[in-house]
């Protein structure tokens, strides 16, 4: 399986948010775009998730433009994760995380089948959340709604995830728990995984490939190493960074920002 | 915890049911239709005017002053100081409108209620600019009233919008306001100190006793011809057609008191005000006659429209007793005002035409006569 | 975890449903037993009974019995269909505190009502027509809703804000059209917008019937976009469905339903705001299993609060019958003023 994105420009009103985007993923690689705020990070994910409309541009799967797949057959195919969701009714996680394998389900079946509870199961264990299933989405802390969130995207079994920011309220141990079956989850399925991230350090940990944007525009695509460089860093973040080689693994140090800001 | 309220819940429709059962079976059943019910009137010696005896209330003067200024206590209680006779009035209800032009002041009237509309040289002195119109009885154009610059205003005691509302707001520019009994006329005595009341302030006072005398007699020779009732009918009174609600006069209304005068039973007598019924209750208590007020409407397709409706299984549908009153027949006896023995002797030939004989005018329209 | 979980829900959604269609029966045996002809309740089951075998008791008992039939009959439909457009409405809007009138029926319908009476008196004194008039005027209220929300950019939002808008410019327009009914007809106008089932009769149930089951079926085959609705647009799309197409659908059914109720017994509020409350309560957001419940609430509230509507006909004296609104309000407002403390604390 591949993605291949040509020249996708997208705006945002009057405000061009992606400048002919243009990206190669392929299947069994996990993905991280980096980027300072306002790069395009998650208008790319939003694009390629097909949440916004490109102005110009096409996003291919298998050779196929993505906008030529119905609703249903696209249910099947991506995952978008962000933090986002209505929790104006009550809702409880179980019910919340069924809803996950009707992709899989004709609309009138009433019943779930064994195998649709089964991956349930087995996931809410992998995402150590299943004591939280009766518990209501309201009810949850920041870093057990987001548990649950990409539970729901492994529950959906698409072939593409898309990540947006999977660990912003995870604690330490969450974090790389999250990433490393992300990981495993990317190589065992041969799928696609995109995470759009902050945490350097983390994608330097698991990134296969690296996409780093600023202002829009994706500004080089690469193995970490080739991306984790302290000049391309400076430029596109304007921190002065120390890069540090542990065990064969990149670690990004901040040191200092480039224009001190007046007190 | 959710279980105990459902059992809470499950106790109290069981107590529901068993209540209904009871109920139904304990309580004697008081109108059961199985034949006519008949309530009779025991006895034929004494004259027993129902519900009628109300002692005169207290009548202010009996001897004709002349005198100018003078003081007459209006409706509420409030003494009203009068130097000479108004000779600019506005009217607003529509019974004070006919006990002026009764009273042959209707030169005086320089504006009337969109109600108004007897008798019918009303409408042409409106038409002809003569007589101004002011809003409707709850909607006064009080602009519109003081423009026309009135000595005096007439207005209803019991209608809050005039006690309140509309009152302080002529007071503030400056106009008289006079209240009458109007709406809370119960009966004829109230009438006849209404029409009293206006003789004293315009200064008609032999003219107000001849009219009431007049009424008087006319309401006379109608009771008088029910003294020896044997059966008296029940009536069931609608407002407006049944397919806009089942609207019914309670028993502290002025057509209950018409009914009940002129030899009925109002069957909503134990509701007050407007009451909406149903038709469990009315088949249950089995009308003999039904009347039915309607306005600017077709009384002949009211009539097809009730035959779809259950009242047809009432004893007052299958004797043809069902009239239909619109136009000035309804008016008559929907407004307590002078015109209080027409109302009681068109009721009293609806109810009893075995002893007035079947009522024949175009307003009123009888179920046999389609 | 996950599986024995499952079976529990759908255990006790059996339970409790079985329980409330129980509960509904009861109360409708209840319902039949009382009214103001004070008749012995076991013949007047006798007398129903009868009917069902074709052959009629006669008298009085026939009659009356087929009235109450009646009665009963539309509370359970319109309760049910009441509570059934009320928790779509939630859904669709995405809002705990609406209902089913939140797009301006009731106003239209009147208005249309009042209209109706003006140009064509003599056409509107059939009840016929006062139901006929007054579904088409909910109906024009709903899509007219429908437009404006459309140019408003089609979301949860922009529906409720039309719905508020077209309820304000009809509910005055419709005042303004009332107050010359009653100044035309002499008929106190304040009855024309009360809610009973009083006046209800055996030919609007057939009628009834038919009208609602339909739409109900319709809602329990979409329970799975409108589960998926429930959690955003974005989440919905994810899912394979399409919101805006979800919301226009259901809003139809929601409105169809309501514009039923209305035509046939009037307004009755809080039924479609309270039902859908207890239902989830007590089964959870999964809308297999909360619209059966809703619907069998929703009969069972109305049910009751027609009981206490002909009880205070009956045994108190003065008021004749109550409309229903003002029952289910009585009920409805400190469940109300609960959810909206409830939500405040949060």
């Amino acid at each position: 399986m591949k993605i291949v994105i040509k020249g996708l420009e997208v705006w945002y009103d009057s405000i061009q948010a992606l400048r002919d985007a243009s990206l190669e993923i392929n299947e069994g690689e996990l993905t991280f775009i980096i980027g300072p705020n306002g790069a395009g990070k998650s208008t790319l994910l939003k694009t390629i998730a097909l949440i916004i409309k490109p102005k110009v541009g096409v996003i291919y799967i298998d050779g196929k433009a993505l906008s030529k797949f119905s609703l249903k057959e696209l249910s099947k195919i991506l995952a978008y994760v962000d933090y986002q969701i209505s929790k104006s009714l009550p809702s409880t996680v179980f019910e919340f995380l069924l809803t996950a394998r009707y992709p899989h389900q004709n609309m009138l079946t009433f019943s779930m089948s064994q195998e649709d509870l089964e991956i349930v199961d087995k996931i809410s264990k992998q995402l150590n959340i299943s004591h939280l299933l009766d518990r209501k989405l309201d009810q949850l802390s920041s870093g057990e709604l987001q548990r649950v969130l990409i539970a729901r995207a492994f529950i959906q079994g698409s072939k593409v995830l898309l990540l947006d920011e999977p660990s912003a309220f995870l604690d330490l141990k969450y974090k790389l728990e999250i990433l490393d079956l992300v990981k495993k989850f990317t190589k065992i399925n041969r799928s696609i995984c995109i995470i759009a991230i902050h945490d350097l350090y983390l994608a330097s940990l698991y990134a296969d490939k690296v996409v780093i944007m600023s202002n829009g525009e994706i500004v080089a695509v690469g193995r970490p190493r080739e991306i984790f460089r302290e000049d391309l860093l400076e430029k596109v973040y304007g921190v002065k960074t120390h890069i540090l080689d542990i065990n064969g693994r990149i670690a990004v140090i901040p040191l200092e920002p480039l224009n001190k800001m007046e007190l | 915890m959710r279980f105990k309220y459902l059992i809470a819940v499950i106790i109290v429709l069981f107590l529901g049911i068993s209540m209904g059962y009871f109920l139904s079976a304990l309580m004697s059943k008081p109108s059961v239709i199985k034949e006519t019910v008949v309530t009779t009137v025991t006895n034929t010696t004494t004259i027993e005017r129902v519900e009628t005896i109300t002692l005169p209330p207290e009548v202010i003067t009996t001897t004709i002053v002349q005198t100018w200024p003078r003081t007459v206590i209006d409706a509420l209680g409030r003494e009203i100081v009068l130097n000479e006779p108004p000779k600019r009035v506005v009217s607003t209800m529509p019974s004070i409108t006919e006990s002026m032009f009764i009273l042959g002041l209707s030169d005086k009237i320089v504006g009337v209620d969109t109600y108004s509309n007897w008798p019918p040289q009303i409408l042409e002195l409106i038409n002809q600019g003569k007589i101004a119109t002011v809003g409707g009885p709850w909607t006064l154009d009080i602009e519109k009233i003081v423009s026309l610059n009135p000595d005096l205003v007439l207005m209803c005691r019991g209608v809050k919008k005039h006690e309140i509302d509309f009152r302080s707001k002529l007071e503030e520019v400056g106009i008289k306001t006079f209240f009458l009994t109007c709406h809370t006329i119960k009966n004829q005595y109230d009438v006849y100190l209404d029409i009293r009341t206006l003789g004293k302030v315009f200064d008609v006072e032999q003219k107000a006793e001849v009219v009431i005398e007049d009424i008087q007699q006319k309401i006379d020779s109608v009771i008088s011809k029910l003294t020896n009732l044997t059966k008296k009918p029940k009536v069931l009174r609608l407002v407006g057609p049944p397919a806009w609600g089942l609207i019914s006069a309670g028993g502290d209304t002025f057509i209950h008191w018409l009914i009940t005068t002129a030899g009925g039973v109002n069957i909503a007598a134990s509701y007050s005000g407007w009451p909406r019924l149903s038709y469990e209750y009315i088949l249950s208590q089995d009308p003999e006659v039904i009347v039915i007020g309607v306005h600017e409407v077709d009384p002949v397709k009211i009539i097809e429209e009730l035959s779809q409706t259950p009242l047809i299984n009432t004893t007052a549908w299958r004797n043809g007793r069902v009239y239909i009153l619109t136009g000035e027949a309804d008016d008559v006896v929907s407004r307590p005002g002078p015109r209080i023995a027409d109302a009681l002797s068109l009721l009293a030939q609806i109810i009893h035409p075995e002893i007035f004989g079947e009522i024949v005018r175009s307003d009123v329209i009888k179920l046999s006569s389609k | 975890m996950a599986i024995p979980l499952y079976e529990r829900r759908l255990k006790r959604f059996f339970y409790l449903l079985i329980l409330f269609i129980i509960l509904v029966f009861i109360v409708s045996i209840s319902s039949l037993s009382i009214g103001p002809a004070m008749l012995d309740p076991i013949k007047v089951l006798q007398a129903l009974a009868f009917k069902l075998l074709g052959r009629d008791v006669g008298g009085l008992i026939d009659v009356v019995a087929k009235l109450r039939l009646a009665r009963t009959l539309a509370s359970i439909f319109c309760g049910a269909s009441l509570a059934l457009a009320g928790l779509l409405m939630q859904t669709i809007t995405r809002n705990p505190l609406a209902d089913p009138y939140i797009f301006g029926l009731s106003s239209t319908a009147l208005t249309a009502l009042a209209l109706g009476i003006i140009l064509a008196p003599d056409l509107m004194i059939q009840r016929v027509y006062v139901v006929t008039i007054s579904f088409i005027g909910a109906m024009i209220g709903f899509t007219l809703t429908l437009l404006l929300s459309k140019l408003g950019g089609g979301s949860d939002i922009a529906m409720v804000l039309a719905g508020i808008a077209v309820a304000s410019l009809f509910g005055g327009v419709s005042h303004i059209l009332l107050y010359i009914v009653q100044s035309m007809t002499k008929v106190p106008y304040m009855y024309l917008l009360m809610g009973t089932v009083s006046t209800t009769l055996w030919g609007d149930v057939q009628l009834l019937i038919p009208l609602i089951i339909v739409p109900i079926t319709l809602s329990l085959a979409l329970f799975k976009p409108l589960n998926a609705y429930l959690y955003g647009d974005e989440f919905a799309k994810q899912l394979g469905f399409n919101p805006a197409s979800i919301r226009i659908f259901t809003a139809s059914i929601s409105a169809f339903l309501t514009a039923t109720t209305i035509a046939f017994i009037g307004v009755v509020g809080f039924i479609g705001l309270v039902a859908p409350h207890i239902a989830r309560f007590f089964v959870g957001i999964d809308h297999k299993f909360s619209i059966p419940t809703t619907i069998f609430i929703g009969a069972l509230l109305t049910l009751i609060a027609d009981i206490i509507v002909k009880a205070i006909s009956i045994f108190i004296g003065g008021l004749g019958e109550l409309p229903l609104g003002v029952v289910t309000a009585v009920i409805g407002a400190p469940f109300l003023s609960y959810l909206v403390i409830k939500r405040m604390r949060r």
